[in-house]
């Protein structure tokens, strides 16, 4: 969260209930549901990192709000984050595992295991599909959407590979 | 429901130099009215052989192939090229659209055999068009008219004699994915109104539209995968569509 | 790198089968058809230079009874031959007979003017035998080893024939000394013949008009070789052009056929040149891949079709040498074997560098992309028709694909409508030869039967005359002498017409025909010789008798260089007419009768005294020695132009394969396939024809008026109309033949296969 918040801030200082609500705004459904404590829980310690800085306003009939804005440090450090390249996603190390170890201690036959992947795969492809015709034009959530199917098409290509190199090779997990 | 299409241990063995090579080695499918069933598999599996057989273009070394109620792979060419015209529909992954005739004629052809009317065959033609947003191609010919747009020709074509089964090899293999959408999305609308539709591919997005995808490995099918349509997003696309903070 | 072309082009030779095989085909049609048209022209070409040469002909002959030795040795004379006897002898035969001029020769033959044997041997020295000159061979039919009976009939003059030979001008046959002196004298003493050459050949005309001055008609008389040399050029004239055509449009034939088999094919190899320069072919290296490739076919096949035409050659040789009483010259000669080889190979390298190095200068994606696209994209106003007569699909297809490509379809139907132009132009000369025959006032013997009474009595002959009037319209007489014009050396051939000549007039193209006495028609040759015109004066000296004539037409006389005139007897002194010849009787038959019937019964009732000749059999001889080259020319370009439309379409159907088996997915029955490529096949033929009879009959109309200023107008006949007609069925036949190979190969196309890959 420590960065989207300092990138919101750029723009404009801005207290907790603000940002919480400009993150869904853009996000939507992709973001798991926010409470503001976690929001506020960064906002400390990014405070206390020295990244940002709060000033008080006093407000009528509420506690004082706390509106927060980037500091020098935080510009740099929004800087550096901007230029360098992100690291991308990874693979799904969790099948990985099981088809490697499943096989090899032969509680599962690892041909089953990459069919019913590949069900599962498919059938994410269908359901995003059909995300995307309900998308309501949003291009952030199309985007988010066509990663998702690019992504299982890699995957269903990598099961496809793991399946053509299990055919082939005679290894100790193999049923033949 | 009725069965417009049943294979029964269908095999095709070719000769080369002497040596057999099995394409098909024993294929039992079913596929019901209004079915869209999509073949999937690695190169050499034997799908495009499959597929070349249910439309007639090649004949099996063994099995039975049954069009309709009808059995049909012991068929005469003339009786294929007879039953073709009106109960099946070909679209190719090259496009195969005839140089020298228009776009209309291209369309119009399959209907003027089948013994439409030339008026007849004329308006299909336009309403196929106009459904496919492209009607003012109309006199143009293939040669000047984008990869994309010439695969809408050819799904019309397909079409225009309301043929009870549609079969598509690799229908957008050679298109960009702008273009392979709009086509996917013409399928699709096509198999909401009613259309069977058996479709070869690789392309596993093409593929997932397809209420079944039948995985072929050397020859026969592998597996089966069922899919479905109007059900929520399952937990597979909704975690793949939450960021991770 | 040139052995990487020559790798690559014998490759890419190898991977198409058919294609190049029946390219070599073509290639090779090509060359026998060049091997034979060249044959051809130089058979016909200058006949009498031909047969002077080979016959070492004389400059001068002089005929006569007076002292022929002395003029051995006259100054100017190079060489002298003879002199020999000459003899007029009958020959007795069915349906009658006729006379033949012998000279009695050495033993071996003579040198100049020496007979060039066309079959059997020379005279051996043993009585009896007779070396026959061919175009009387020929006219009657005479083999070797036949024996020939000589009237009056007397078993120990018969001769035997054991040679035919020809020689310059109109030559006599050949026997011994001896043979001749026991042959019965005929009533035509002719003396002897002395041969001369000079040693300035363009002296001859002066030597011959000094020995006319200095000698009377009757003792001697000289003539010159171009007489001979006209006598061959009249009777060879009209085939000469017929040949002289034939092999032009045998020439033309093969350069379209050349161009449309390797000009279609680098069109469509437009595609292969994008990807071969792509590969990283230079556009030289381009051009010298697609020449290296057709010159190898060429090469080969054209070293093929050369040898088959010239072994093929003495079938259109001979007849023609019998045409024109030549030898027949021998097909292989270098220019022939030159012409075959080096100009095919030459055609085809032109017509594969041009459009190579065009297609070649193409940038790459241009090259594909319009090698993929080889087609207009309006369509064809034949397909829109056909749409519009609601043409069944199949037959639409086909008649779009026939246009798809339009310079190959407009350089097939020129090569077709070039061999329908032929075939028009021989059915042409048939109906001109069929009108000619049956209707005598377009020949220049308005008669259909000529009577030699020989012995027979005036009196007898009228009533045998009159015992035909059932079918003899009329009879005219004519006796003829040859007279002589005052004050010029111009010998005349006179003709004196009595009975029923007004009924059949002779056929006069400028003025009128003669009324009565003191009028004479006159040939052109005579008005040119004297320098005179129709409507002045002609004073003749016949037999003693001096003729004042006024000429009234110029008709058309092939004999005699023209030098004829023809006059009513009564314009003749009787003294001096009854020294005229003897009497012949042209007789008029009535419509339709038939006159070899006529001829038949004459002979009979005459007992074989009386020679009746059907004036028709000149002309059906003629038209029997034209067929073989007409029909013989007309099959080649047939057979070619079969073997072109099928390549058309051959290779029309190997570049669309895909169409085709797309046509097939769509649901096209084997059977319409075959309807397609049919149709598409019939209808080029189809314009074809309408292009050859639109273009062949004005030629022909052209080439026979060019031929016979005088009377080619009037006798030209275009083919009577059924005939023509007939052409579109059989083009219907013509096409199917050369539709079925290629309908066949593309009903067997496979979908399956053929869609593969791009």
């Amino acid at each position: 969260m420590k960065f989207p918040i300092l990138a919101m801030l750029a723009s404009s200082p801005a207290h907790g209930y603000e940002l919480k609500r400009e993150l869904e705004h853009h996000f939507g459904a992709a973001l798991p549901p926010l409470n503001t404590g976690q929001i506020y829980t960064s906002l400390a310690r990014l405070e206390r990192d020295g990244l940002v800085d709060a000033d008080r306003v006093a407000q009528d009939s509420r506690p004082n709000k706390r509106v927060y804005r980037l500091t020098a440090q935080g510009q740099a450090a929004l800087d550096e984050w901007v230029t360098q390249p992100t690291p991308g996603s990874r693979l799904r190390d969790e099948f990985f595992m099981k088809l490697v170890l499943a096989g090899r201690a032969g509680i599962a036959d690892p041909r089953v295991l990459i069919e019913r992947q590949r069900g599962e795969y498919l059938q994410g492809l269908r359901d995003l599909d059909r995300l995307s015709g309900a998308a309501n034009g949003d291009w952030a959530e199309a985007l988010l959407i066509e990663g998702a199917a690019l992504h299982l098409e890699a995957d269903l290509k990598w099961l496809a590979l793991c399946e053509e190199r299990l055919n082939a090779e005679v290894t100790p997990w193999s049923r033949s | 429901m009725e069965q417009v299409l049943v294979t029964k241990g269908l095999e095709r063995t070719y000769e080369t130099d002497g040596i057999a090579v099995a394409a098909l080695r024993g294929i039992d499918l079913v596929v019901a009215e209004g079915e869209f069933v999509s073949v999937m598999g690695p190169s050499g599996c034997g799908k495009s052989t499959l597929l070349h057989l249910l439309g007639g273009l090649d004949r099996p070394s063994a099995g039975e192939v049954h069009l309709g109620g009808r059995r049909v792979d012991e068929l005469s060419e003339t009786a294929w090229a007879l039953l073709r015209r009106r109960q099946v529909g070909f679209v190719f992954q090259f496009f195969n659209l005839i140089a020298n005739l228009t776009i209309a004629d291209n369309i119009e052809l399959p209907g003027l055999l089948a013994g439409l009317s030339p008026r007849e065959a004329r308006s299909r033609r336009r309403e196929l068009l106009d459904d496919l947003g492209i009607g003012e191609l109309a006199a143009s010919v293939p040669s000047r008219v984008s990869g994309g747009q010439q695969q809408r020709v050819a799904i019309a074509r397909a079409l225009i004699n309301r043929p009870a089964l549609l079969l598509a090899d690799e229908p957008t293999g050679n298109l960009d994915s702008q273009s392979s959408r709009e086509v996917l999305g013409l399928l699709r609308r096509h198999h909401e109104r009613g259309q069977t539709i058996v479709l070869v591919t690789h392309d596993a997005r093409v593929a997932s539209a397809a209420d079944r995808v039948i995985h072929m490995r050397d020859g026969l099918i592998s597996e089966e995968t069922l899919l479905s349509g109007d059900r929520d997003p399952g937990a597979l696309a909704t975690q793949m569509l939450r960021l991770e903070v | 790198m040139a052995r990487l072309l020559v790798r690559t082009a014998l490759a890419n030779l190898r991977s198409r089968p058919l294609q190049t095989v029946l390219v070599g085909l073509i290639l090779a049609a090509a060359s026998a058809t060049l091997a034979l048209a060249v044959s051809l022209r130089a058979g016909a070409a200058d006949p009498y230079e031909k047969i002077a040469r080979a016959t070492n002909a004389a400059d001068v002959h002089v005929v006569g009874r007076g002292d022929l030795a002395a003029l051995a040795h006259a100054p100017g004379v190079k060489a002298a031959e003879g002199p020999f006897r000459l003899l007029g002898v009958r020959i007795r035969s069915r349906p009658t007979n006729y006379d033949i001029v012998v000279e009695g020769v050495g033993a071996r033959p003579p040198r100049i003017d020496r007979p060039k044997l066309t079959d059997g041997r020379w005279l051996s020295g043993a009585p009896g035998e007779l070396v026959l000159d061919r175009p009387t061979a020929r006219r009657r039919g005479i083999h070797v080893g036949q024996r020939l009976a000589v009237l009056p009939r007397d078993p120990r003059t018969a001769l035997t024939v054991v040679g035919i030979a020809v020689s310059a001008g109109r030559g006599p046959s050949w026997v011994s000394a001896g043979t001749l002196a026991a042959l019965p004298p005929g009533n035509d003493p002719m003396g002897r013949v002395l041969e001369l050459q000079l040693t300035d050949r363009g002296a001859s005309r002066a030597f011959v008009d000094d020995v006319r001055r200095r000698y009377a008609p009757e003792q001697l008389n000289a003539y010159d070789w171009r007489d001979d040399r006209q006598e061959v050029t009249d009777r060879t004239s009209t085939s000469s052009v017929v040949l002289g055509s034939a092999s032009l449009a045998a020439l033309l034939a093969v350069g379209f056929i050349i161009a449309n088999a390797i000009g279609g094919r680098i069109l469509a190899s437009r595609r292969d040149i994008g990807l071969l320069k792509a590969a990283g072919f230079t556009p030289g290296g381009v051009t010298a891949l697609f020449v290296v490739e057709n010159l190898v076919v060429a090469g080969a096949a054209s070293l093929v079709g050369t040898a088959v035409g010239i072994a093929l050659s003495p079938l259109l040789l001979e007849p023609t040498a019998s045409l024109m009483g030549t030898a027949t010259p021998s097909g292989l000669r270098a220019v022939t074997v030159a012409a075959g080889v080096l100009g095919v190979v030459a055609v085809v390298c032109l017509f594969t560098a041009l459009p190579a190095w065009r297609a070649g200068r193409l940038g790459v994606l241009e090259a594909i992309a319009l090698g993929r696209t080889s087609v207009s994209t309006k369509p064809s106003r034949a397909a829109r028709v056909a749409v519009a007569l609601r043409l069944p699909p199949a037959v639409v297809l086909g008649v779009k694909d026939a246009f798809a490509n339009r310079s190959r379809a407009a350089m097939t139907i020129a090569s077709l409508a070039l061999t329908m132009g032929t075939v028009i132009m021989a059915l042409g000369t048939e109906a001109t030869y069929r009108r000619v025959i049956q209707d005598s006032s377009l020949r220049a013997k308005p008669y259909e039967l000529m009577v030699d009474a020989n012995d027979v009595s005036p009196a007898h002959t009228r009533s045998l005359l009159g015992a035909q009037s059932a079918k003899v319209a009329g009879t005219a007489t004519v006796v003829g002498t040859t007279a002589s014009v005052p004050g010029s050396p111009v010998d005349v051939w006179a003709r004196a017409l009595g009975g029923d000549y007004q009924r059949r007039p002779y056929a006069v193209r400028d003025g009128r025909m003669i009324a009565g006495p003191g009028e004479a028609i006159v040939g052109r040759g005579l008005l040119d010789a004297l320098g005179l015109h129709v409507g002045d004066r002609l004073p003749l000296e016949a037999d003693g008798a001096r003729l004042d004539l006024r000429i009234v037409g110029r008709y058309v006389e092939p004999d005699n260089d023209g030098r004829t005139a023809i006059f009513d007897r009564r314009s003749v002194p009787p003294a001096a007419l009854a020294r005229f010849g003897p009497v012949q009787y042209e007789l008029q038959l009535h419509r339709r009768s038939d006159a070899h019937a006529v001829q038949a019964a004459l002979v009979r009732s005459s007992g074989g005294q009386m020679d009746v000749e059907v004036t028709e059999d000149g002309v059906r001889q003629e038209r029997s020695d034209l067929r073989p080259v007409v029909y013989g020319t007309d099959a080649v370009l047939l057979a070619i132009g079969l073997v072109n439309l099928l390549t058309t379409l051959l290779l029309g159907i190997r570049e669309r394969v895909r169409d085709f088996a797309i046509f097939k997915v769509v649901g096209l029955t084997p059977r319409q396939v075959l309807a397609a490529v049919t149709s598409g096949g019939t209808l080029l033929a189809s314009i074809a024809v309408v292009a050859g009879i639109a273009t062949g009959l004005p030629i022909f109309h052209a080439l026979v008026t060019v031929t016979n200023p005088s009377d080619g107008p009037d006798l030209v006949t275009a083919p009577t109309w059924w005939w023509v007609v007939l052409m579109f069925p059989a083009t219907l036949v013509f096409t199917t033949l050369a539709s079925v190979l290629p309908a066949r190969r593309a009903a067997a196309i496979r979908p399956a296969e053929a869609l593969r890959y791009e």
